[in-house]
Formats: structure tokens, sequence, C-alpha cells
């Protein structure tokens, strides 16, 4: 090698803070990180090194990820039970520098009649949702017909095509058990061309029935079931899967369905993130560390969001009113959870609903406003905007694709 | 008067000078970007020749051409045609005359290169001695085994 580099090298990274190297490595990502970490002892604590850390955040919500192009932000509104502040659910789009402008995006018209819709996994795939009905635009509250649960459908608002899923045989098979219908994924698997929708049912005994009969039936097993658009059928799968969190919602990576999760164990509930990957329909689960929580705090909300590419799980210290973000590096691999940024305290604010682009945080408050907080500079804002405490942020990139093969 | 005066300065050209002798002649505009150049000039402003003490002669020739080109297609395809040592001794470079966006481009170019190399190769790219013990090092690539999956053969 030239003598002028070596000599220059030499000097350079034996000074205390490595700078070029240093920020040639804030651009890797975690995986190179934790291998190069047998380098060098000063590369083996650089998530220590504050200087470092810097950096590497900096160049974390800066990355133009193209998982971003082309995309617009949506608010999903729903609130059925509300005594009219709010309408049961709609939709919106956000746009502007500091997301004051809002457009109305109407429900398709699936039934003749005006229906409302809830989005199952705040996800759009491919410019799809894929939708659930909630009932008819002046009945909600009103109770609806058991075959009615868990309709979906799926639907591109930017070319209105729309696909009524038909409906699952496995809910109703037994006519002495009512099912609870939970949805866990929808996605694209690209191997097949297909889009997916899998669903776990836990069965409860029905009670307008006779119930010496029911409880003589025993124990109806909860089940895993997988719609695919290809073959526009329901099968079930013979999976032993954590279950997502009650009130939890999952995100979608290319072609895996993710969820938090948490599945008994001889005395103790064990929380997993759980990745389901839809061209092999298999899973892996994902703990997490120890020493993942800084305080020993009863109160922790988990939610799981797409930031910047990875996927992140924000930790909320309710009762010190932080956040802590923490991204995974590698699906599998608990020790790749690594934390970036801490929120907070931020005493007014109740729960994040989303994740913007470069690093927008949006949350809402306990007075139902929805304001987004900016990781780089550190700025809360209101959207002037107000939420009941089921709303989502989702990013949607649309397409004219037709899904539907002719 | 004022307008002639920019016009003069936008087309007034400076001379580089290179560690090997070459020299450059470039508009000041150009030589502006680099702020260790802008530096020297706001101290001596009648200087004509600017010597560069740190940069051979043939990565000079590819700063200046980078500073005259970069867009955004350019610079993707600007670092394909260099091999790492080029890739290092021009970082240098844009390092020492203070360019930022060529330094930008340059970091994430080498930090692509070696995102899926093993250690040892890194530690020849950079010139590192290892100072782990091999006990320490036995432990890291134990614990963190995953890492080392699917590395490129050196």
């Amino acid at each position: 090698m030239d003598k002028l580099l070596a000599a220059t090298t030499k000097k350079v990274s034996n000074h205390i803070y490595d700078d070029p190297a240093f920020v040639i490595l804030s651009k890797l990502p975690l995986k190179s990180l934790i291998r190069f970490r047998c380098v060098r002892k000063s590369w083996s604590v650089l998530f220590q090194n504050s200087y470092f850390m810097d950096m590497f955040r900096r160049n974390f919500l800066s990355k133009d990820h193209s998982y971003y192009n082309d995309t617009s932000l949506l608010l999903y509104h729903f609130a059925p039970w509300d005594d009219g502040n709010y309408e049961p659910s709609a939709l919106y789009s956000l746009f502007g520098e500091r997301f004051e402008k809002t457009v109305k995006i109407d429900w398709p018209n699936l039934y003749q009649v005006p229906y409302y819709f809830n989005i199952y996994g705040s996800v759009s795939v491919n410019g799809i949702f894929c939708i659930e009905d909630i009932g008819r635009v002046g009945s909600i509250g009103q109770g609806c017909n058991i075959e009615e649960l868990g309709r979906i459908a799926l639907w591109n608002p930017a070319t209105d095509e729309c696909k009524v899923i038909p409906p699952s045989p496995f809910p109703f098979e037994s006519p002495c058990w009512d099912p609870l219908i939970e949805f866990h994924g929808f996605g694209y698997c690209q191997g097949s061309d297909d889009y997916k929708v899998i669903r776990h049912l836990t069965f409860f005994p029905r009670t307008d029935g006779d119930r010496e009969e029911t409880w003589k039936d025993g124990y109806h097993e909860s089940l895993w079931e997988i719609y695919c658009l290809k073959y526009n059928s329901w099968r079930k799968l013979d999976l032993d899967m954590p279950t997502q969190f009650a009130g939890g919602a999952g995100v979608y990576t290319d072609g895996v369905c993710h969820w938090w999760g948490e599945s008994e164990s001889q005395n103790d509930v064990e929380v997993y993130l759980v990745s389901f990957y839809l061209n092999n329909e298999t899973f892996v689960k994902t703990s997490i560390p120890s020493n993942m929580d800084y305080i020993d705090s009863a109160i922790v909300f988990r939610h799981l969001n797409i930031l910047n590419g990875s996927i992140g799980l924000i930790s909320n210290y309710a009762e010190t009113g932080t956040f802590h973000i923490s991204i995974l590096g590698e699906v599998g691999i608990k020790e790749s959870w690594i934390k970036l940024f801490i929120v907070g305290p931020l005493p007014c604010v109740e729960h994040p609903i989303g994740i913007g682009k470069k690093g927008d945080i949006f949350f809402r408050k306990k007075d139902n406003e929805l304001v987004w907080f900016n990781l780089n500079t550190q700025k809360i804002e209101e959207i002037g905007f107000k939420g009941d405490s089921y709303c989502q942020i989702l990013i949607y990139k649309e397409s004219f694709l037709p899904f539907l093969k002719e | 008067m004022a307008e002639e005066k920019s016009q003069a300065s936008s087309s007034k050209m400076l001379t580089l000078k290179a560690s090997d002798g070459v020299l450059f002649e470039v508009e000041l505009n150009i030589a502006k970007e680099m702020k260790t150049v802008q530096a020297y000039i706001d101290d001596c402003e009648d200087i004509e020749t600017i010597p560069i003490p740190n940069v051979l002669g043939k990565h000079l020739a590819i700063v200046i051409e980078y500073i005259k080109k970069t867009n955004e297609e350019y610079d993707a395809e600007f670092e394909k045609q260099w091999n790492m040592d080029d890739l290092q001794l021009l970082l240098l470079a844009a390092n020492y005359l203070n360019i930022s966006g060529l330094q930008e481009c340059l970091c994430k170019a080498i930090a692509k290169r070696i995102e899926n190399k093993s250690p040892e190769y890194v530690r020849k790219v950079f010139n590192i001695e290892n100072d782990h013990s091999p006990e320490e090092e036995a432990k890291l690539r134990k614990e963190y085994k995953w890492a080392f999956e699917g590395v490129d053969k050196d």
C-alpha cells in the first residue's frame, strides 16, 4: 500500500475517536457493525460511544429508504362507540409541511348501501388494503348478525378495484361455538404472486343454546386459517404460533407479517416478535433481551412499527412518560435489538399511533389532540386534528396495477 | 462597475499544484467548493498558485472532475470506477480539501464495499492491528455467530 496512506491511516486510526473510520462505520447496517466488533477493541464498544451513536442515529434517520419512495400518509380513524364526536370510521390523507391538510377518502361501495370499514392491520400492501366491514352506516352499535363477522375485502383506493373475500368456513363450523376472529397479517408473497390473509380463531361456547350440551362438547381447538387470493379460498394452518398481544397492531415488510405475540410457558407469559413468512408459511420468534428495559417498570406498553425501513419497537414506560425506541438488526436474533432513541418525558402524550417518514412519530395526547414528534429536531407539534383512542397513521403507496387476474 | 467585477471574478482562474508537481487550472467557483482552498484564498487574496501538498495529481484531477459534474446520477456511478486503495486516497483528499459532498459519497461507497466482508479484510483495508486477545476474539465470534453468516469470502 502507498507509504503515504499507511503513515496517515495509522496516525489517524490511532486517534482517540477513529474519526474517518467511524464516519464510514456509521453508515453500515447493524449486522456488519456487530461482526466488526472483532476488528479491534475500540470497535467492540461502538454502541457505548456517544460520538459514534450520534452519527449512527443521524445516518439512520436521514437514510433515503426506498420503502418511502412516493408514499403519502394516511390517518385512519375508528371510533364506533363514540357518541357523535367522531364518525365511526374514516380514512384521511394527510398533506402539507405540518400535515395540516386532510382529504377524506371514501370507502368502497361494496354492498350498495354505505358501510363502515376497519383496515386490517393498518397496513397497505402494494397500494391495497384488507378491509373488514364493521356495519352499515346508521346501524353501528346495534349489534350484527354473527355470520357477518369477519367479512373482509381487498381494496385499492386508487383504482377502486375491490374484491370481497368469500367467508371462511372455519369460524362457523360448529353451531355450538362462537368464534373470536383475530386478524394477524395481510401481505404479498412475491414467489407465488399471491396475496394472503392470516387469522386466528378462538372458540367460545354459544350461550343461547343448551348449556349442558355445549359444555359436554368439551373443548374446541383454536386454529389458524389462511386465505390465498390465487385460490380464492381459506385453509387451516397447522402451526403452534404465539398469537398477537391483545389490542396490538402488527407490521408488514416484504413478504413477512410481524406481530407482537405472547405465549404461555410454565409460570410466565413470554413475549416475542413473531415473524410469519408468507412464502413458506413458517414463523420465527425473536425475544427481547432481559436488559431492554432500563427501569424496573411495572407498566410497559410495546408498539411495533417500521422506522426508516427497519422493524422498530416503541416501549412506552407509562409511569415516566418516556418512550424508548429500539430497532431490530436481524429477525430471530434477540441480541440484535439496538436501543436508538429515548423520547421524553412527554407527560401529556398517551401513546404512539404510527411512524411517518424521516423520523416523524405520531402520538395521541391525553386530550385527544394528535401530534407529531420529529426525532431529528426533537420538536413536537399539533397537527390540528383530534383522534379517539383507536386511530392509526399508515404509510401508503399508490398503485394503479390491477391485483385481480382476468 | 460591480457587475463587471463579479463577471471577472467568476471567470478568474486559479492554479492548484498537486504534491507531485502537477498543475491544474480551475475556475474560482470550482476551487471554492474545496473549503480548505477557500480558506487559503480568504487569507491571501492575491494568490494565484495554491499548493496542495497532500494530494497526488491523479487524485486531484478526479476530485476536480467530481466537483464539476456532481449530481445524483453522476454520484451513483462515480465510485464504481475506483478500487479500494483509490477510494481511500480520494477520501483522504476530500477530507483534507474539505469537500463535504465528496466526503459523503466516498464514505458511503467504502461502507458499501466492506458491508459484507470479514473482519480480516476490514483490518487490511484500514491498516488496523488487532488488539483483541485470541480469547476475546473467539468469545466475540461465538457470541455473535449469526453476524458471520453469509459473509463474502476474502
